[in-house]
């Protein structure tokens, strides 16, 4: 059983899964039920140092930038549109691989050309973010943040960081002003 | 007072504590068509389960009164909210606004929706205008929703098509978008289960000048797009000095085809239309008396190929006026459903009614109300810019 989490809780994954190896991050939301402009989300991560920034920008996870330089974290890939049920992006994560020197990652959403197409997460519905064992295939812990989103563009939803030897998931829901740009310089990316 | 935009959202209970609110939405407008506005009472999974939570100009409470619509005026409509006495099942209240005739939401001035406590107090305001919208014809503006809590959020967005689209939106008709949480077990899906019932519009009265009724006609393909428009009355008698005379109210049209033709159809004159060749519009009988119970019939079998239809009744010389009549119409659309239109501001001076108008906006039939009295044909034609040439007849 899933552990359901809200706004600021945070959970054991070690401990809820215990051998725990490997995991996906799920990301999901719905498409938009009315006519106009399409919702473009992008999921991106950013693997952190004990100081809250990158090493180098390899560490920043997107759409131009699938893959980190060891492997151990990888973004499947662009959704354009939200369509379909389930997870929309995924971001798969080799946790016995990340290096030692990476205290956690951080995994954001923003929308695309949100100022140009006049959209932000009030706009969304049924978002989420989930963390799935890639042993077995079971969820491990969700978050849904739809009541959690209002007028930002930007959004970090949840981390899993390091904790005593454990891996922990901390569900965020936190707004970001400005795009994608702006919290990747935030993280020490530049861009 | 809190001022939303678009997207987003707040909890109730920071704005206010009451649970009894004045939705109010003033618009700047001056496109000319109609103005629809609408409350959708849903269910938690966002649809009309229940027919009697649609508020609009046609249905104006629900049936506890928890919502109720009042102050409607063209440009303006006020709705009263009393979340204590609205039933469990109703989650959800979305206020709507949908746009008639050829014009777009996007073409509204500065307007705003405000809600006010139980006291009066306004506690938060949407302003928003046509920038905020694309080719949209029916939008959602704001809703009132529950979970965990009580919650407003700003949306304003919505759909090219009118009224129908919101309305198959929240209606739960048969979408063939992706599926949504298949169930659990894994025996076959019964055979094509039953759609939500489509929300039934039936018995529609335009009670104003004015109003209007918007029916789509690509909806329903292949299936029959005729209209029938009966004309009836009430029986009246005069006793003259030697004899007795009934009144004599006759039906007929002004009609503009797509490609321009026009004609005027009416048993004064003797052209009483065609039912097999255009304008596929006919009158089935005279009726000189009003003793047939079922009034005078005219019959648009091919609305598709109009561009207006004025339906107008004239008292064929008679000592009638239409004060003694009490003369009603009734429009049965391809979908069974009916359009009542009575004459309840008659004119005791003028013989010559323009009842209402028919057109064809973009494939929708969109049927108004106009009650408007002239003293004869050639008047009202020009009213309404048919232009024809008129003579003398008799029938």
């Amino acid at each position: 059983m899933a552990v359901s989490l809200s706004k600021g809780g945070n959970v054991s994954l070690s401990k809820e899964a215990p051998g725990l190896t490997a995991i996906t991050i799920g990301l999901g939301w719905d498409a938009r039920s009315t006519d106009g402009a399409d919702f473009d989300l992008d999921a991106s991560a950013f693997l952190l140092k004990e100081d809250g920034k990158v090493r180098t920008g390899g560490d920043f996870i997107f759409y131009n930038n699938l893959k980190s330089a060891d492997g151990s974290v990888e973004h499947t890939g662009d959704n354009l549109t939200g369509a379909g049920e389930g997870d929309d992006e995924t971001i798969k994560v080799n946790l016995a691989s990340v290096p030692a020197d990476l205290q956690k990652i951080t995994v954001a959403v923003t929308i695309h050309e949100a100022d140009q197409r006049r959209q932000n997460f009030g706009m969304v519905s049924n978002a989420f973010i989930r963390v799935v064992n890639q042993a077995d295939n079971k969820e491990i812990a969700r978050f849904d943040l739809s009541e959690d989103m209002s007028t930002e563009t930007a959004m970090i939803f949840g981390e899993v960081y390091r904790h005593s030897g454990e891996w922990k998931f901390k569900a965020i829901g936190q707004g970001f002003s400005g795009g994608l740009g702006p919290l990747a310089r935030s993280f020490g990316v530049e861009v | 007072m809190k001022e939303l935009v678009k997207g987003q959202k707040q909890k109730l209970s920071e704005l206010t504590s009451s649970q009894k609110l004045t939705v109010s939405i003033k618009l700047s407008w001056n496109q000319g068509s109609d103005l629809d506005f609408s409350c959708f009472g849903l269910d938690e999974a966002g649809k009309l389960s229940d027919d009697q939570y649609f508020v609009f100009y046609n249905q104006k409470k629900s049936p506890e009164g928890a919502i109720s619509l009042s102050d409607l005026g063209q440009d303006q409509a006020k709705f009263e909210v009393d979340l204590e006495k609205l039933p469990i099942k109703i989650k959800r209240l979305t206020f709507t606004l949908a746009v008639d005739g050829a014009s777009y939401v996007s073409g509204l001035g500065s307007s705003r929706l405000t809600v006010a406590d139980g006291q009066g107090q306004e506690v938060l305001a949407l302003p928003f205008s046509g920038g905020d919208f694309a080719q949209e014809k029916a939008v959602m503006l704001f809703e009132i929703y529950f979970k965990d809590v009580w919650r407003v959020g700003a949306i304003c967005q919505g759909f090219e098509r009118g009224l129908q689209a919101l309305l198959e939106h929240f209606g739960g008709e048969a979408s063939d978008g992706p599926q949504k949480k298949a169930p659990q077990e894994s025996a076959p899906p019964p055979p094509k289960a039953e759609p939500a019932a489509p929300v039934s519009l039936k018995k529609i009265t335009l009670e104003k000048r004015g109003e209007s009724k918007t029916v789509d006609l690509s909806k329903k393909p292949g299936a029959t797009t005729s209209f029938h428009i009966n004309l009836n009355w009430d029986q009246a008698e005069k006793k003259g000095w030697f004899f007795k005379s009934k009144a004599d109210l006759d039906l007929g049209c002004m009609l503009e085809m797509s490609n321009g033709a026009k004609t005027v159809i009416q048993a004064l004159g003797g052209n009483m239309g065609s039912k097999t060749q255009p304008p596929w519009i006919y009158l089935d009988k005279d009726d000189r008396s009003g003793a047939a119970a079922d009034g005078e019939n005219l019959y648009i079998l091919k609305p598709e190929h109009i561009r207006k239809v004025l339906v107008f009744a004239y008292i064929y010389e008679g000592k009638f006026k239409f004060t003694e009549l009490n003369a009603r119409i009734t429009i049965k659309e391809p979908n069974g459903d009916e359009i009542v239109i009575k004459l309840d501001n008659p004119d005791s001076s003028n013989t010559f009614c323009a009842i209402c108008l028919i057109k064809n906006v973009n494939n929708n039939i969109v049927v108004s109300k106009e009650e408007k009295y002239f003293t004869s044909h050639p008047q009202a034609d020009q009213a309404y810019g048919f232009g024809f040439e008129w003579t003398r007849g008799s029938k």
